[in-house]
């Protein structure tokens, strides 16, 4: 069966670029791996799928580019946790998808090696940093994916290409061999078309790691879903904040939980001011940091034409990056040198104190936070950001930066039609470690949201 | 806020990046933008606040130190070796080539 379903893979077209490596021969090697395991009686409960994964997770003996010129030719000698543990489970990586360089954007734009496009309208973006991830789930070609989530790069790609994306608690998924962005908000999320599969996958690659220093040992909380007792919170200003049609799509959504007895009220929350300065003052800074040791010594990018030592970090690193990434190390350099007596970067991990205490405070009232996933409309393939400058065009993804900034897990889910004939996502959110409680809570939806419309 | 030069150039310095002119006249817009942002901050008074914030208690492992006893367990990750040791491209020679 899994050969069959990879001879289609290999026959067809990626008109999506949602792929930057395709690794036909290890596929094969490791579906025969396999069959001759099950010979001697192994079970795999993954057996059967295919899956892609996001280019800046290590695979080894493939190569890891994170979409970037600097890393254009690097091939990991190990695999990363997450990859490890989705073989050991049965599951064949047919390919490493696009991305936007770094794990930077929201677009796709920043990929160095194509821009990829979303299969439900070739015009649109797929939506980023996980774009690649999401295209390939979406046009059918993986059954699943792993993207990661720094600032909602698989949630916010998802719900523009119409499937479920789920960011775990922050230590649930080990991020050793995750190429880091932001160390303290990086996360390794799952892509599908079902919370059925999202579940499988992330039932076999959660769990400690001891090669990942903030790998948790905390046990997951025993929460059984009930849509007669839950209780939802719905942010305001977010709602407010959202296209018309996004919101309606929303409201919908929330229709279905409140049909079948859940009681849902709005709040306001406090600190939504404080969302993007501490998300991208964390963010920035912590790239900074992590992106300094690339410099083309020991891998990566080298500019032939260096003369002397004075050159070798400059000129391969100017030639090496791209325009956004140079822009976030910059900005994270800047960030990093301001603020006196305190420094910026100080404030901003106080501040981030201070919105994750509300938001404990929150769900002590709720069981699940909800808004929607992106607040704006897809961007067309050539916009450029339809007018919006630097920071404020991420006043569309300010509903993903809670779940980052926290630690929490979130998931989108497909909840209808919102602007341009575009999917609207659905944004739910947990307190930590409650994960598979609030993939009960998106099967919940999904089912029942089909149900309604079946006219079941 | 006005960037001046001098901090463009302390910036560009620290991240070891060149830029363009045209580059560093978007950055002066890029970080004029930022400062919007970064006031927000500067508005919020909590300087008595402690810095560890409880955000992170239950992630982080025991700061405690391990034996690693399994070299050649971490030899066989390496590229190229040299006796028990990893054998990596030279970086400073005559050429700047290994």
């Amino acid at each position: 069966m899994i050969e069959n379903k990879l001879n289609e893979f290999f026959n067809k077209k990626d008109e999506w670029n949602a792929f930057i490596t395709i690794c036909k021969d290890d596929a094969y090697a490791q579906a025969g791996k396999i069959e001759k395991k099950k010979l001697s009686g192994k079970e795999f409960p993954l057996e059967g799928m295919i899956a892609g994964v996001k280019d800046n997770i290590c695979t080894k003996g493939v190569r890891t580019t994170c979409g970037s010129r600097m890393l254009e030719n690097f091939v990991s000698p190990y695999d990363a946790t997450a990859v490890k543990r989705l073989k050991e489970s049965g599951a064949v990586i047919v390919g490493k998808t696009n991305m936007d360089e770094f794990a930077m954007g929201s677009t796709g734009r920043n990929s160095f090696f194509s821009q990829a496009k979303n299969p439900l309208n070739t015009n649109k973006t797929p939506g980023g940093s996980s774009g690649g991830s999401a295209a390939a789930v979406a046009s059918g070609l993986v059954d699943i994916a792993l993207g990661t989530d720094t600032g909602g790069s698989v949630r916010q790609p998802a719900a523009i290409c119409g499937i479920v994306g789920f960011k775990p608690t922050y230590g649930r998924i080990s991020r050793y061999g995750l190429i880091a962005y932001a160390s303290s908000f990086d996360t390794i999320g799952i892509m599908a078309k079902t919370t059925e599969q999202i579940k499988s996958v992330y039932k076999c690659i959660s769990g400690f790691d001891p090669k990942d220093s903030t790998s948790s040992k905390h046990p997951a909380k025993q929460k059984v879903f009930d849509t007669k007792a839950l209780k939802i919170g719905i942010d305001k200003k977010l709602m407010e904040e959202s296209e018309s049609e996004i919101r309606q799509a929303v409201e919908k959504g929330i229709g279905v939980f409140e049909k079948s007895g859940a009681e849902c009220e709005y709040f306001d929350f406090a600190y939504s001011e404080l969302l993007i300065p501490v998300y991208f003052v964390t963010a920035y800074s912590q790239a900074a940091s992590n992106l300094s040791r690339f410099d083309g010594l020991r891998y990566g990018f080298y500019d032939e034409s260096i003369k002397n030592s004075e050159e070798v970090y400059i000129k391969n690193r100017t030639a090496g990056f791209g325009k956004e990434v140079k822009r976030r190390i910059l900005a994270g350099n800047y960030f990093l040198t301001q603020g006196n007596p305190v420094s910026i970067y100080e404030k901003a991990q106080k501040c981030r104190k201070l919105i994750f205490s509300e938001y404990k405070k929150l769900f002590e009232k709720y069981d699940i936070i909800i808004s929607p996933t992106y607040l704006g409309k897809t961007e067309d393939l050539n916009d450029n950001g339809a007018g919006n400058k630097f920071f404020s065009k991420n006043k569309y993804e300010k509903s993903l930066m809670p779940a980052n900034i926290c630690g929490f897990p979130a998931v989108s889910v497909p909840c209808g039609m919102g602007c341009d004939n575009m999917p609207a996502g659905l944004h739910m959110m947990s307190e930590k470690f409650t994960d598979e409680f609030l993939l009960d809570a998106a099967d919940f939806y999904l089912k029942n949201k089909n149900a309604e419309k079946e006219g079941i | 806020m006005d960037i001046d030069d001098k901090t463009m150039d302390y910036i560009k310095k620290l991240s070891k990046i060149d830029v363009s002119e045209e580059e560093q006249g978007e950055m002066v817009d890029y970080f004029d933008e930022a400062q919007k942002y970064l006031n927000k901050l500067k508005e919020v008074h909590i300087d008595e606040m402690s810095l560890l914030a409880d955000i992170s208690d239950d992630i982080f492992r025991e700061d405690a130190p391990e034996d690693f006893d399994n070299k050649e367990a971490l030899l066989r990750e390496a590229h190229e070796k040299y006796g028990k040791y990893f054998s990596i491209p030279t970086v400073f020679d005559g050429d700047m080539k290994s």
